[in-house]
């Protein structure tokens, strides 16, 4: 009789064991860049998603667990563990400073994410390190004497580098800057010079992405006609 | 049979059964498989990335939790800072972040609940509401931010589709 116990036990751990599953992950990432009042930048990762179980349930028990983690700069990690099919909702944080922001070199950032299995004893979801450089930039431009007026009062002047030789071309070109009506329903017109704050990144081996600091302002208009010392 | 045989027997039958018990969880553990999904990188193709996705990449890393830190609260006021909404746009956006996050933290703790107490998830049932509650606060906010605000926004978000890798969801939809 007791024998029979302890095969009917061996049987019944056989079925909970022996639960298959496969496991499908959908974990999305997304990485945030603010400049902070302070002369810091903070850089946020996220990582956002689920596994799924093909053959329905999921598994469970103490020994079935996904852990997340998100590192940036080597800092982060995770020390939460979820159930495989858990919704994951993590991110970390870190501010930067320092020259690199505005030598021109730029602050290096490295981030990955990752979500280790526990009955894989492995990592289900990786990112690569990714790897790249960021910082703040200024140029200056002039006004060619060519615009497009718009209905609403704007007017959009057309502009050139105006940085000296050795700072040209710059990190960071204007094209074109937005100029809207000083007072609402009037008509804007373009100055002769613009300065520009960029913030700038550069995914290792990539190019180089420039984007107003200030949204929707990419140039302040100034009289001041000498060549800029812009940020090459 | 005598009952020492039968002993016996069942010893022999216990040890086969543990042997099973083992091979079979050591099959178990290599028919937990992962599979790989397509995943869209968003600094190669921005275009298709949903933009129900990037709003909801966006509100859940910007909103604030609960109870902020200062430093949580200062990242907050730069994060919506960079998009460059007006005063009034900045606190609409406060807003209504707070009311997403609470309801998006709400809507996650119920599905992992049920996760943990056992049951079956319903991911389909989960990515509907997910869809849903990002569509709710975009409707809001499209009500509640002049037209301005609103294309800065939308502007915003667009742009931040280089920063987002996203994978294949169709497990959650």
């Amino acid at each position: 009789m007791t024998a029979m116990k302890l095969i009917s036990l061996a049987f019944v751990l056989v079925i909970a064991e022996g639960a298959d599953a496969t496991m499908t992950p959908h974990y999305s990432t997304y990485t945030n860049m603010v400049y902070n009042s302070n002369q810091t930048v903070t850089f946020t990762a996220t990582l956002q998603g689920n596994s799924t179980s093909d053959s329905g349930g999921c598994p469970s028990g103490d020994h079935f667990y996904h852990a997340p983690a998100v590192f940036v700069n080597g800092t982060g990690g995770g020390g939460l563990t979820v159930a495989p099919c858990a919704y994951i909702n993590l991110n970390q944080s870190v501010v930067l400073s320092g020259s690199c922001l505005t030598n021109g070199v730029g602050c290096s950032v490295t981030w990955n994410a990752s979500v280790y299995c526990s009955f894989m004893n492995s990592e289900i979801f990786a990112t690569s390190i990714f790897n790249f450089s960021f910082g703040l930039a200024y140029t200056k431009s002039k006004w060619n004497g060519t615009d497009v007026q718009y209905p609403d009062g704007s007017v959009q002047c057309n502009v050139g580098d105006w940085c000296t030789a050795a700072t040209s071309p710059p990190r960071c070109s204007v094209a074109t800057v937005l100029q809207e009506p000083l007072i609402l329903g009037g008509k804007a017109t373009c100055s002769s010079y613009y300065t520009t704050n960029w913030f700038w990144e550069q995914p290792s081996g990539g190019f180089t992405f420039c984007f107003p600091m200030f949204p929707g302002q990419n140039g302040t208009g100034t009289t001041d006609s000498s060549l800029y010392s812009c940020t090459k | 049979m005598g009952n020492r045989t039968h002993f016996w027997l069942g010893q022999l039958l216990v040890v086969v059964a543990f042997t099973v018990a083992l091979a079979c969880n050591s099959a178990s553990a290599q028919d937990h498989n992962h599979e790989t999904v397509s995943v869209i990188n968003g600094s190669d193709h921005p275009e298709l990335i949903p933009d129900s996705v990037a709003y909801r990449l966006y509100f859940t890393t910007v909103s604030l939790p609960l109870h902020p830190t200062a430093e949580q609260a200062q990242l907050h006021e730069a994060q919506l800072g960079a998009i460059g909404l007006s005063d009034r746009g900045k606190q609409v956006m406060i807003e209504q972040l707070a009311i997403f996050k609470a309801k998006f933290d709400r809507l996650v703790a119920n599905y992992n609940k049920l996760i943990n107490a056992g049951r079956e998830p319903n991911f389909s049932l989960f990515g509907i509401r997910q869809e849903s509650l990002v569509a709710d606060t975009r409707k809001a906010l499209s009500s509640a931010l002049a037209e301005e605000d609103l294309g800065r926004l939308n502007a915003y978000v667009q742009n931040e589709k280089r920063h987002m890798q996203v994978a294949d969801e169709k497990g959650t939809k």
